[in-house]
């Protein structure tokens, strides 16, 4: 992962993470929105039909459990 | 020319290292460590600090040229001296804890003004006295946005967690961070945590998630600052973790009812005239010496800490029970109490080299070493309680080079004869005669006082 300049510990992917939901409600909708088609997905709906059916596009790589 | 002393615990953040130089502190900085040294020190939560004495004292040392400590450095900052370095394994719950709330409030102040500390390691604290500052001033660098906070996981490593252990399970922390430098990772303080744990505040979200996310995400490769910038991550984030984290910290409390020590002070078997007699013999030889420096060895309550610390500049006072130096921190923490440091030290172990080639922390003896020597009511638990042969005992006190104000208890004291109920007595070398003899050869005995109950006898000794 990519750390900034100053950076010297590592700050713990898991931690980093975590902060969302530690954020209060702000915090939460970040983290709807970054698992947005996880939450999804588990509801049944692909990631291809949140596509054509919002018409919003994929910014980035969303988090996954896998480490490609 | 004064030599260049190189601060062995200082490497890990490359953007700036510690030295020593002519008896003063210098912190030399690269030129991005410098370029946040000069945005920290117009802020205001930097300048509260220093006059509120909560950041440990800094000015720039213009006259000096950084270079002179290496070709890398741009900036060289020159702090106060601490009076005497410690470490979180030797203090008491309550130490860390303010020492903690003293993380988070710096935090705040900071994120007010748009600067973190890049890391929240517990070795950020020292003490003067019972009062904490925070001593590196070079941790503080400017917060990007969308940036989270890169010292969550340590804050949760080296403050969080051994509170919570020690709060919730009555499990000692000192073991812990002795034996680990990083603290305690999130994995194995859930495993020493109950499921009813897991109800109390701030357990579940940052033990037991922690964990999970923390096992889930340790091979993860991506750039997660990122993601999480570009969804939206914002300061408010850090803010809201922070301030539920310190009303967490705030609320957490170690309340033992007692313990072997804690109640000394009002079970001994001293009169009260054996009290007064003792308490004059250490006012006077603390005002004879004048130490700089004092330890304090089994202080207990502190009362002979408070009479020496009334002759010399700075006291050490050290027991191996938590209870007895929590409550002692207790109370010079509410008196502002500037000059005793209570520090928690078992004397047949105390704390030793550790960390990367053994400098990164040093031994209690390493440290500084003490002008006077407070050994009272000590010398049967170093002997008979804790094996230590007499004049192994003598030849340490002499090797730490102050003056000694030492105690001997008889064997036929009540005290003693508690020790020895269920031991068999091998202690030949516990006699009266064969200490003055060890004394003697390594100290010249100014004053003798058999104290009124005839079992206890004081000495001041000064090194020969």
């Amino acid at each position: 992962m990519t750390i900034g300049p100053l950076a010297y510990m590592d700050p713990g992917t898991g931690s980093l993470f975590l902060q969302l939901l530690l954020g209060g409600v702000a915090g939460l909708l970040v983290f709807l929105k970054l698992f947005w088609h996880r939450i999804l997905s588990f509801f049944g709906f692909s990631r291809k039909q949140q596509d054509s059916s919002s018409g919003e596009p994929e910014k980035q790589d969303l988090p996954s459990e896998s480490t490609h | 020319m004064s030599q260049v002393l190189l601060e062995p615990g200082s490497f890990r953040d490359r953007q700036g290292r510690v030295f020593y130089w002519k008896g003063s502190v210098y912190r030399a900085l690269s030129e991005t460590a410098h370029r946040e040294w000069k945005r920290l020190e117009k802020t205001r939560f930097f300048q509260a600090g220093q006059e509120n004495g909560t950041i440990v004292s800094t000015r720039e040392a213009t006259e000096t040229d950084p270079q002179r400590f290496g070709p890398q450095w741009v900036g060289l900052l020159e702090h106060e001296r601490i009076p005497f370095v410690s470490y979180p394994y030797e203090w008491s719950f309550g130490m860390l804890r303010e020492a903690a709330l003293l993380q988070l409030d710096l935090i705040l102040a900071g994120l007010e003004e748009d600067m973190i500390p890049k890391d929240a390691t517990s070795y950020n604290v020292q003490w003067k006295g019972a009062q904490p500052v925070f001593i590196d001033v070079a941790s503080f660098e400017t917060l990007a946005p969308g940036e989270p906070w890169a010292g969550y996981r340590q804050f949760c490593q080296l403050f969080l967690y051994p509170l919570l252990l020690q709060a919730h399970r009555d499990l000692p922390f000192h073991p812990w961070l002795r034996g680990s430098i990083e603290g305690i990772p999130s994995q194995q303080c859930y495993a020493m945590m109950s499921w009813r744990d897991l109800w109390r505040a701030g357990v579940f979200t940052h033990v037991y998630l922690q964990a999970r996310l923390q096992q889930r995400y340790a091979a993860a490769d991506r750039d997660v600052k990122g993601q999480l910038r570009q969804a939206g991550f914002h300061k408010q984030l850090i803010q809201a973790n922070v301030r539920k984290l310190r009303s967490l910290v705030a609320g957490l409390r170690w309340e033992p009812a007692r313990s072997t020590w804690s109640e000394y002070a009002s079970d001994n078997t001293y009169s009260r005239q054996d009290h007064e007699a003792k308490a004059a013999f250490v006012e006077a030889a603390a005002e004879r010496i004048q130490a700089g420096l004092v330890w304090d060895l089994g202080c207990n309550t502190g009362i002979f800490s408070r009479l020496a610390a009334r002759h010399s500049q700075y006291v050490l006072a050290m027991d191996a029970d938590h209870l007895s130096v929590e409550r002692l921190f207790q109370q010079l923490h509410e008196q502002g109490e500037r000059r005793i440091l209570p520090l928690l030290n078992d004397l047949a172990d105390p704390s030793p080299n550790l960390g990367w080639r053994g400098r990164e922390r040093r031994s209690l003896e390493e440290r500084q070493t003490p002008g006077l020597v407070l050994a009272l009511a000590l010398i049967h638990h170093m002997v008979i309680g804790a094996n230590i042969p007499m004049a192994e005992f003598i030849g340490w006190l002499r090797q730490l080079g102050g003056a000694v104000v030492i105690e001997f208890v008889g064997k036929d004291d009540p005290m003693v004869q508690t020790l020895l109920r269920n031991k068999p007595d091998q202690y030949e070398d516990y006699r009266q005669d064969f200490f003055e003899r060890c004394l003697k050869e390594a100290f010249q005995v100014q004053r003798r006082e058999e104290l009124a109950s005839r079992t206890r006898t004081l000495y001041l000794a000064l090194p020969r």
